[in-house]
C-alpha cells in the first residue's frame, strides 16, 4: 500500500471538506485559505520539510472550529477533523520512516498502521456524533466534574485493558 | 513525554477551552475524535522491550575490501509491537556496501525478523556491535528505546604486498636448514673456505688448484652452511610517530610493512616474533609456520597507535624479548631521539634493519607541497638522520609510501650485507 498516495488523497479531501461549505457560504477568503493549506501541505510533503505540517494541522482544526461557529453542519466538520487527523498521522509516520532512510516500508506494517488509524477515527467519529442526538442542559461546574470523572474512568479503563492484554 | 504528545494535548485543550468560552456544544464535540485518538495511543503505548539478538558475520575474518555478509536475527520476547525501528550501529571502520542496516516493521510476540546486508571493513579488530531498537505505538506519540550490545568477533587483517629476494645475515642462526648464510663451514652453495683433506670427504670437493701446489697434501673446499634464523619485528605504534591523513594514517603503512616482512620471513622458514610498541607492549612470541603467520596478522589487525608516557621513546624497548644475536626489523618513521637505542641494539649483537615509511613525503603529499623551502629542509634533515643510523651499522630502508615497498626493500636488502658493516666497521 502506498502511504504517499493515501496521504495526498486525505489532504485533498480535507481541503475540499473545508473549502466547499465555505464556498456555499460565500466566504471566499476562507475557501482560499483552506485550499492554500492543502496545496502548501502537499508541497511541503513533496520537498520533505519537517516543521510545517503541525501548522497545517492547526490550520484545519481552526477551520473546523470556525465552521462550527459559522453554523456549518457538525457531521461535516467532524469528518474534516477526522480526515485532517489521519493526514497528520500519516505525515508523521512517513517522517519516522524517512529518518531511518526507509523508502519502501513493509506492507504488514503499513496495513497494521492504517487499520488502527481507521478503527480509531471511525470510533471517534461515531462517539462524537452521539452528543448531537442528545439534548442535555447542565451546569458548567457539573459538566467539569463530569469531564474529570470521564477522564478518570478512561484512564482506569486503559490501565485495565493493558493489564488484560499482558495476561 | 515527547513534544508531539504535548502539542496534541495542547490542541485538544485549546478546542475544549474554545468550546467552553463560546458556549458552543459543536466546538466541544470537535475535541472528541482527538481525545479518542490520544487514548488509543495511550492504550497501544509500547512497554518494556525484551529482545534477543543473534548476529552472524560471514566470513568472520578477511582483508580490507572483502565483502562480508552480516545477518541479524531479532526475536521479540515481549508483547506484540505495532511499530519497531531496528538499526544496526556499525563500529567506526565498517561501511555498508549493499543492503540496509535498518528496518521498520511490526513484530508479534515471539516473532523474529532478519536483516541482511553486506559490508566492507578497514583493517581492525571489531568485537562490540550494537543494535538500536525503538518501538512506537502506531501514532508515534510514545517511544521505548533500547540498545543491545552483542559480542561478535570480526578480524580484518592488513592487506600487504609480497616481498621477494631479501637477504639477511644475523650473527647467529638456528640449527635447521634454511636460506640464511650461517657463517659456518659445512655443506652449502656459497664458497666459505678451504681446509685440509680428511678421509671421507667427497672427491668432487677437493680443491685441485691448491693441491697442485703441494706434493703430499690435499685440500677440500668448505661451503657456507645455510640455516634458518630468528627474526624479531618491532612495530612502532607510538602516537607521536603517527601522521593522520584523509585516506589512512602513516601507521597503516607501518602495519603493511610489518605484515609483508613477517610473511616473507615465515615463508622462508624462519622463526618470527612481533613486538608492537606504543600504547602498550603487544607481544607475539617466536614461532614458525602458517598458523603463526595468522597469529601475527591477527595481532597486526589489532594494532593501533597509542599514547603511553612510559613508552614515549624506544629506550624501554625490551630487546631481551628477542633471541640473542638475532635479526631485528624495526618498522618506524624514525625519530632522532631513538638513535642511541639502535646503537645499543647493535652493541648487544643484534643485526638491525630499519624500515621507515617516509613521514616527510607522506606529509608533503597531504599538503600538496612539491618544492617548498620547508620541504627541502625537512628532506635534508631526514637524510642526515638516515645517514646517522646507517653509520651505526643498521640497514635502513627509506620507503616513500607512494612507491611499492618491494622496490624500496629490494634496493637495500637484495644483497647480503657485508661482514665488516655488520660488525660495526664502516667501509
Amino acid at each position: 500500500m502506498n502511504t504517499t498516495k493515501i496521504h495526498t488523497t486525505l489532504v485533498v479531501l480535507a481541503s475540499l471538506v473545508y473549502a466547499l461549505p465555505y464556498l456555499f457560504l460565500r466566504e471566499y477568503w476562507i475557501t482560499l485559505f483552506a485550499l492554500a493549506i492543502g496545496v502548501c501541505w502537499l508541497l511541503v510533503e513533496k520537498y520533505k520539510i519537517e516543521v510545517f505540517f503541525n501548522l497545517f494541522f492547526i490550520g484545519f482544526v481552526w477551520l473546523a472550529v470556525h465552521g462550527c461557529l459559522s453554523g456549518l453542519p457538525l457531521p461535516l466538520m467532524l469528518l474534516g477533523v477526522c480526515i485532517n487527523l489521519a493526514a497528520w498521522d500519516l505525515t508523521r509516520f512517513q517522517d519516522r520512516l524517512r529518518k531511518i532512510k526507509i523508502q519502501n516500508p513493509e506492507p504488514r506494517l503499513v496495513k497494521g498502521h492504517l487499520q488502527n488509524l481507521l478503527l480509531t477515527l471511525c470510533l471517534g467519529y461515531i462517539l462524537a456524533l452521539i452528543p448531537t442526538m442528545i439534548q442535555l442542559s447542565m451546569n458548567l461546574v457539573v459538566m467539569i466534574i463530569l469531564a474529570l470523572f470521564l477522564l478518570f474512568t478512561l484512564r482506569k479503563s486503559v490501565i485495565t485493558l493493558r493489564s488484560d492484554k499482558n495476561d | 513525554m515527547k513534544k508531539s504528545v504535548l502539542f496534541f494535548i495542547g490542541v485538544i485543550l485549546t478546542v475544549i477551552i474554545g468550546g467552553i468560552a463560546t458556549l458552543q456544544r459543536d466546538v466541544l464535540v470537535l475535541s472528541i475524535p482527538l481525545i479518542i485518538f490520544l487514548f488509543s495511543a495511550v492504550y497501544h503505548k509500547p512497554e518494556e522491550c525484551c529482545f534477543s539478538i543473534q548476529r552472524e558475520i560471514q566470513p568472520d575474518h578477511g582483508f580490507p575490501e572483502t565483502p562480508l555478509k552480516v545477518k541479524i536475527i531479532v526475536t521479540n520476547k515481549g508483547n506484540a509491537i505495532h511499530e519497531i525501528a531496528i538499526q544496526d550501529v556499525l563500529p567506526c571502520g565498517l561501511k555498508i556496501k549493499e543492503g540496509k542496516a535498518s528496518l521498520v516493521t511490526a513484530l508479534n510476540r515471539l516473532a523474529h525478523i532478519e536483516i541482511e546486508y553486506q559490508i566492507e571493513a578497514q583493517r581492525g579488530h571489531y568485537e562490540n556491535f550494537e543494535v538500536n531498537l525503538r518501538s512506537h505505538d502506531y501514532s508515534g506519540f510514545f517511544e521505548t528505546s533500547i540498545t543491545i550490545s552483542s559480542q561478535t568477533l570480526l578480524v580484518i587483517k592488513p592487506h600487504y604486498p609480497r616481498l621477494s629476494r631479501i637477504k639477511i645475515r644475523p650473527p647467529q642462526t638456528r640449527g635447521f636448514a634454511g636460506p640464511i648464510a650461517a657463517r659456518q663451514g659445512g655443506s652449502g652453495i656459497d664458497f666459505f673456505g678451504v681446509r685440509e683433506y680428511q678421509s671421507g670427504d667427497p672427491e668432487r670437493q677437493i680443491n685441485w688448484k691448491i693441491a697442485s701446489r703441494y706434493e703430499q697434501d690435499l685440500f677440500t673446499n668448505v661451503y657456507e652452511q645455510e640455516r634458518v634464523a630468528d627474526v624479531g619485528i618491532v612495530l612502532d605504534a607510538r602516537q607521536s610517530m603517527d601522521i593522520p591523513g584523509p585516506s589512512g594514517s602513516l601507521f597503516e603503512y607501518s602495519v603493511i610493512a610489518a605484515a609483508s616482512f613477517a610473511e616473507y620471513f615465515l615463508n622462508e622458514g624462519n622463526r618470527v616474533s612481533l613486538l608492537s610498541y606504543g600504547g602498550g607492549l603487544g607481544k607475539i612470541f617466536p614461532g614458525y609456520g602458517r598458523i603463526h603467520k595468522d597469529r601475527i596478522l591477527k595481532a597486526l589487525a589489532r594494532a593501533n597507535p597509542g599514547k603511553n608516557y612510559a613508552l614515549d621513546n624506544l629506550a624501554l624497548l625490551p630487546t631481551r624479548f628477542f633471541p640473542a644475536k638475532s635479526q631485528i626489523v624495526v618498522i618506524t618513521p624514525l625519530s632522532p631521539q631513538d638513535i642511541p637505542v639502535y646503537i645499543q641494539m647493535r652493541a648487544h649483537g643484534y643485526a638491525v634493519i630499519v624500515v621507515s615509511p617516509d613521514p616527510v613525503s607522506f606529509e608533503a603529499a597531504l599538503y600538496n607541497d612539491k618544492d617548498s623551502l620547508a620541504l627541502r629542509m625537512a628532506y635534508a634533515e631526514r637524510n642526515l638522520l638516515l645517514q646517522q643510523i646507517q653509520r651505526c651499522g643498521v640497514q635502513v630502508v627509506n620507503w616513500r609510501v607512494d612507491q611499492p615497498l618491494q622496490m624500496a626493500a629490494r634496493k637495500i636488502l637484495s644483497r647480503q650485507p657485508a661482514f665488516s658493516r655488520l660488525n660495526g666497521l664502516t667501509a
